[in-house]
Protein backbone atom coordinates (compact mmCIF):
# COMPACT_ATOMS: atom_id res chain seq x y z
CA UNK A 1 0.00 0.00 0.00
CA UNK A 2 1.25 3.57 -0.74
CA UNK A 3 0.34 4.96 2.70
CA UNK A 4 2.70 3.85 5.48
CA UNK A 5 1.68 4.04 9.14
CA UNK A 6 4.71 4.98 11.27
CA UNK A 7 3.08 4.19 14.59
CA UNK A 8 6.04 2.15 15.92
CA UNK A 9 8.35 5.16 15.49
CA UNK A 10 6.03 7.46 17.46
CA UNK A 11 5.42 4.83 20.15
CA UNK A 12 9.20 4.45 20.60
CA UNK A 13 9.65 8.25 20.77
CA UNK A 14 6.92 8.57 23.39
CA UNK A 15 8.10 5.41 25.19
CA UNK A 16 4.62 3.96 25.05
CA UNK A 17 3.54 0.35 24.49
CA UNK A 18 0.97 -0.67 21.85
CA UNK A 19 -1.30 -2.11 24.53
CA UNK A 20 -1.28 1.19 26.38
CA UNK A 21 -2.07 3.20 23.24
CA UNK A 22 -4.90 0.80 22.29
CA UNK A 23 -6.45 1.25 25.73
CA UNK A 24 -6.17 5.06 25.59
CA UNK A 25 -7.70 5.43 22.14
CA UNK A 26 -10.35 2.75 22.77
CA UNK A 27 -9.57 0.15 20.14
CA UNK A 28 -8.48 -3.47 20.51
CA UNK A 29 -4.78 -4.47 20.30
CA UNK A 30 -5.74 -6.60 17.29
CA UNK A 31 -7.06 -3.54 15.43
CA UNK A 32 -3.99 -1.52 16.41
CA UNK A 33 -1.85 -4.35 15.10
CA UNK A 34 -3.78 -4.26 11.79
CA UNK A 35 -3.10 -0.52 11.59
CA UNK A 36 0.62 -0.90 12.36
CA UNK A 37 1.12 -3.73 9.87
CA UNK A 38 -0.41 -1.78 6.99
CA UNK A 39 -3.32 -4.20 6.51
CA UNK A 40 -5.93 -1.55 7.34
CA UNK A 41 -7.97 -0.30 4.37
CA UNK A 42 -9.01 2.98 6.01
CA UNK A 43 -8.76 4.98 9.21
CA UNK A 44 -11.51 7.07 10.74
CA UNK A 45 -10.78 10.72 11.53
CA UNK A 46 -11.92 10.08 15.10
CA UNK A 47 -9.30 7.32 15.49
CA UNK A 48 -6.58 9.50 13.93
CA UNK A 49 -7.55 12.33 16.28
CA UNK A 50 -7.35 10.00 19.30
CA UNK A 51 -3.91 8.71 18.23
CA UNK A 52 -2.54 12.22 17.67
CA UNK A 53 -3.91 13.32 21.05
CA UNK A 54 -2.44 10.28 22.85
CA UNK A 55 0.98 10.59 21.18
CA UNK A 56 1.00 14.40 21.09
CA UNK A 57 1.86 14.52 17.40
CA UNK A 58 0.56 15.52 13.98
CA UNK A 59 -1.06 13.19 11.42
CA UNK A 60 2.00 13.66 9.19
CA UNK A 61 4.13 12.13 11.96
CA UNK A 62 2.10 8.93 11.71
CA UNK A 63 1.09 8.76 8.04
CA UNK A 64 3.58 8.79 5.18
CA UNK A 65 2.97 8.56 1.44
CA UNK A 66 5.46 6.55 -0.62
CA UNK A 67 5.29 6.65 -4.42
CA UNK B 1 -40.94 -14.65 10.59
CA UNK B 2 -37.52 -15.71 9.28
CA UNK B 3 -37.30 -18.39 11.96
CA UNK B 4 -40.76 -19.71 11.03
CA UNK B 5 -39.73 -20.01 7.37
CA UNK B 6 -36.51 -21.79 8.39
CA UNK B 7 -38.57 -24.20 10.56
CA UNK B 8 -40.94 -24.88 7.60
CA UNK B 9 -37.96 -25.71 5.38
CA UNK B 10 -36.62 -27.97 8.14
CA UNK B 11 -40.02 -29.70 8.35
CA UNK B 12 -39.96 -30.38 4.58
CA UNK B 13 -36.43 -31.76 4.95
CA UNK B 14 -37.56 -34.17 7.70
CA UNK B 15 -40.65 -35.27 5.69
CA UNK B 16 -38.61 -36.03 2.57
CA UNK B 17 -35.84 -37.71 4.57
CA UNK B 18 -38.32 -39.93 6.43
CA UNK B 19 -40.08 -40.83 3.15
CA UNK B 20 -36.72 -41.65 1.56
CA UNK B 21 -35.61 -43.82 4.49
CA UNK B 22 -39.02 -45.57 4.58
CA UNK B 23 -39.12 -46.30 0.82
CA UNK B 24 -35.44 -47.26 0.68
CA UNK B 25 -35.55 -49.55 3.70
CA UNK B 26 -38.74 -51.40 2.80
CA UNK B 27 -37.88 -51.72 -0.89
CA UNK B 28 -34.55 -53.31 0.13
CA UNK B 29 -36.36 -55.66 2.56
CA UNK B 30 -38.87 -56.61 -0.18
CA UNK B 31 -36.04 -57.16 -2.69
CA UNK B 32 -34.15 -59.37 -0.21
CA UNK B 33 -37.31 -61.36 0.63
CA UNK B 34 -38.10 -61.92 -3.05
CA UNK B 35 -34.59 -63.01 -3.98
CA UNK B 36 -33.49 -64.97 -0.92
CA UNK B 37 -36.81 -66.32 0.30
CA UNK B 38 -36.11 -65.16 3.88
CA UNK B 39 -39.20 -63.86 5.65
CA UNK B 40 -38.48 -60.16 6.22
CA UNK B 41 -40.37 -58.30 8.98
CA UNK B 42 -43.32 -56.10 7.96
CA UNK B 43 -43.04 -57.12 4.26
CA UNK B 44 -45.31 -59.51 2.31
CA UNK B 45 -44.66 -60.43 -1.33
CA UNK B 46 -47.98 -60.52 -3.18
CA UNK B 47 -46.91 -61.64 -6.65
CA UNK B 48 -43.63 -63.17 -7.71
CA UNK B 49 -43.10 -61.90 -11.24
CA UNK B 50 -40.68 -59.59 -13.03
CA UNK B 51 -42.36 -56.49 -11.58
CA UNK B 52 -43.28 -57.85 -8.19
CA UNK B 53 -45.73 -56.29 -5.75
CA UNK B 54 -44.96 -56.04 -2.07
CA UNK B 55 -47.16 -55.09 0.82
CA UNK B 56 -45.66 -53.27 3.80
CA UNK B 57 -47.42 -53.39 7.16
CA UNK B 58 -46.51 -50.68 9.68
CA UNK B 59 -46.94 -51.95 13.24
CA UNK B 60 -48.66 -49.97 16.01
CA UNK B 61 -50.51 -47.75 13.51
CA UNK B 62 -51.86 -50.76 11.51
CA UNK B 63 -51.23 -49.01 8.19
CA UNK B 64 -50.71 -51.08 5.04
CA UNK B 65 -48.92 -49.78 1.91
CA UNK B 66 -48.66 -51.60 -1.38
CA UNK B 67 -45.61 -51.06 -3.61
CA UNK B 68 -45.28 -52.05 -7.20
CA UNK B 69 -41.54 -52.64 -7.42
CA UNK B 70 -39.65 -52.32 -10.65
CA UNK B 71 -36.47 -50.52 -11.66
CA UNK B 72 -38.42 -47.24 -11.47
CA UNK B 73 -37.94 -47.54 -7.68
CA UNK B 74 -34.39 -46.36 -8.33
CA UNK B 75 -35.73 -43.08 -9.77
CA UNK B 76 -37.95 -42.73 -6.72
CA UNK B 77 -34.95 -43.22 -4.41
CA UNK B 78 -32.94 -40.61 -6.34
CA UNK B 79 -35.87 -38.18 -6.42
CA UNK B 80 -36.52 -38.50 -2.66
CA UNK B 81 -32.80 -38.33 -1.85
CA UNK B 82 -32.31 -35.26 -4.06
CA UNK B 83 -35.22 -33.38 -2.49
CA UNK B 84 -34.05 -34.35 1.04
CA UNK B 85 -30.71 -32.71 0.22
CA UNK B 86 -32.52 -29.82 -1.52
CA UNK B 87 -34.67 -29.02 1.51
CA UNK B 88 -31.67 -29.41 3.80
CA UNK B 89 -29.79 -26.72 1.81
CA UNK B 90 -33.00 -24.64 1.74
CA UNK B 91 -33.12 -24.85 5.54
CA UNK B 92 -29.45 -23.78 5.69
CA UNK B 93 -30.27 -20.95 3.21
CA UNK B 94 -32.99 -19.58 5.51
CA UNK B 95 -30.80 -20.09 8.60
CA UNK B 96 -28.30 -17.61 7.12
CA UNK B 97 -30.84 -14.81 7.56
CA UNK B 98 -31.39 -15.64 11.25
CA UNK B 99 -27.67 -15.57 12.15
CA UNK B 100 -25.94 -12.45 13.53
CA UNK B 101 -23.11 -12.51 10.94
CA UNK B 102 -24.75 -12.30 7.56
CA UNK B 103 -21.95 -11.67 5.10
CA UNK B 104 -19.52 -14.54 5.64
CA UNK B 105 -17.76 -16.95 3.27
CA UNK B 106 -19.75 -19.82 4.83
CA UNK B 107 -23.05 -18.08 3.92
CA UNK B 108 -21.85 -17.50 0.36
CA UNK B 109 -20.87 -21.18 0.04
CA UNK B 110 -24.35 -22.30 1.21
CA UNK B 111 -26.06 -19.89 -1.21
CA UNK B 112 -23.91 -21.04 -4.13
CA UNK B 113 -24.66 -24.70 -3.31
CA UNK B 114 -28.41 -24.01 -3.18
CA UNK B 115 -28.19 -22.16 -6.52
CA UNK B 116 -26.40 -25.13 -8.14
CA UNK B 117 -28.94 -27.59 -6.69
CA UNK B 118 -31.71 -25.65 -8.45
CA UNK B 119 -30.00 -26.19 -11.80
CA UNK B 120 -30.16 -30.00 -11.55
CA UNK B 121 -33.99 -30.43 -11.63
CA UNK B 122 -34.17 -27.58 -14.13
CA UNK B 123 -31.95 -29.43 -16.62
CA UNK B 124 -33.52 -32.85 -15.96
CA UNK B 125 -37.10 -31.59 -16.35
CA UNK B 126 -36.13 -29.68 -19.49
CA UNK B 127 -34.68 -32.84 -21.05
CA UNK B 128 -37.73 -34.89 -20.01
CA UNK B 129 -40.13 -32.22 -21.38
CA UNK B 130 -38.23 -32.13 -24.70
CA UNK B 131 -38.22 -35.94 -24.88
CA UNK B 132 -41.97 -36.11 -24.22
CA UNK B 133 -42.79 -33.35 -26.71
CA UNK B 134 -40.73 -34.99 -29.51
CA UNK B 135 -41.47 -38.67 -28.92
CA UNK B 136 -44.87 -38.88 -27.21
CA UNK B 137 -47.18 -36.48 -29.03
CA UNK B 138 -50.26 -37.55 -27.02
CA UNK B 139 -48.63 -36.96 -23.62
CA UNK B 140 -48.45 -33.49 -22.06
CA UNK B 141 -45.38 -32.28 -20.17
CA UNK B 142 -47.27 -29.88 -17.90
CA UNK B 143 -45.72 -31.19 -14.67
CA UNK B 144 -42.21 -30.85 -16.09
CA UNK B 145 -42.92 -27.31 -17.32
CA UNK B 146 -44.23 -26.32 -13.88
CA UNK B 147 -41.06 -27.71 -12.23
CA UNK B 148 -38.89 -25.87 -14.79
CA UNK B 149 -40.65 -22.57 -14.07
CA UNK B 150 -40.45 -23.01 -10.28
CA UNK B 151 -36.76 -23.96 -10.23
CA UNK B 152 -35.90 -21.28 -12.81
CA UNK B 153 -37.59 -18.62 -10.69
CA UNK B 154 -35.92 -19.81 -7.47
CA UNK B 155 -32.56 -20.11 -9.27
CA UNK B 156 -32.73 -16.52 -10.54
CA UNK B 157 -33.63 -15.15 -7.09
CA UNK B 158 -30.82 -17.11 -5.41
CA UNK B 159 -28.35 -16.01 -8.12
CA UNK B 160 -29.19 -12.38 -7.32
CA UNK B 161 -28.67 -13.14 -3.60
CA UNK B 162 -25.26 -14.68 -4.38
CA UNK B 163 -24.28 -11.50 -6.25
CA UNK B 164 -25.47 -9.25 -3.40
CA UNK B 165 -23.67 -11.41 -0.83
CA UNK B 166 -20.38 -11.22 -2.79
CA UNK B 167 -20.59 -7.40 -2.72
CA UNK B 168 -21.69 -7.51 0.94
CA UNK B 169 -18.69 -9.63 1.94
CA UNK B 170 -16.40 -7.15 0.17
CA UNK B 171 -17.98 -4.22 2.03
CA UNK B 172 -17.89 -6.17 5.33
CA UNK B 173 -14.17 -6.86 4.87
CA UNK B 174 -13.52 -3.19 4.11
CA UNK B 175 -15.51 -2.18 7.16
CA UNK B 176 -13.64 -4.68 9.36
CA UNK B 177 -10.33 -3.23 8.15
CA UNK B 178 -11.42 0.36 8.81
CA UNK B 179 -9.90 1.29 12.16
Amino acid sequence: MAIIVNLDVMLAKRKMKSKELAKIIGITTANLSILKSGKAKAIRFSTLESICKALDCQPADILEYID
Amino acid sequence: MKRIIAICAQAFFYVFSICFIFVFLFSILAFVEKNTGFDMPFVTILEANANFNAQVTIPFVNAVFSFNFSYTILFMWLWLLFYSIYFYTLKEFFKIFTSSDLFTDESLRKLTLFFRLNLIPLVINLLVALYISFTQKDESSEEEIIMIVIHCFIGIIVYLYVDVFKKGIQLQEENNLTI
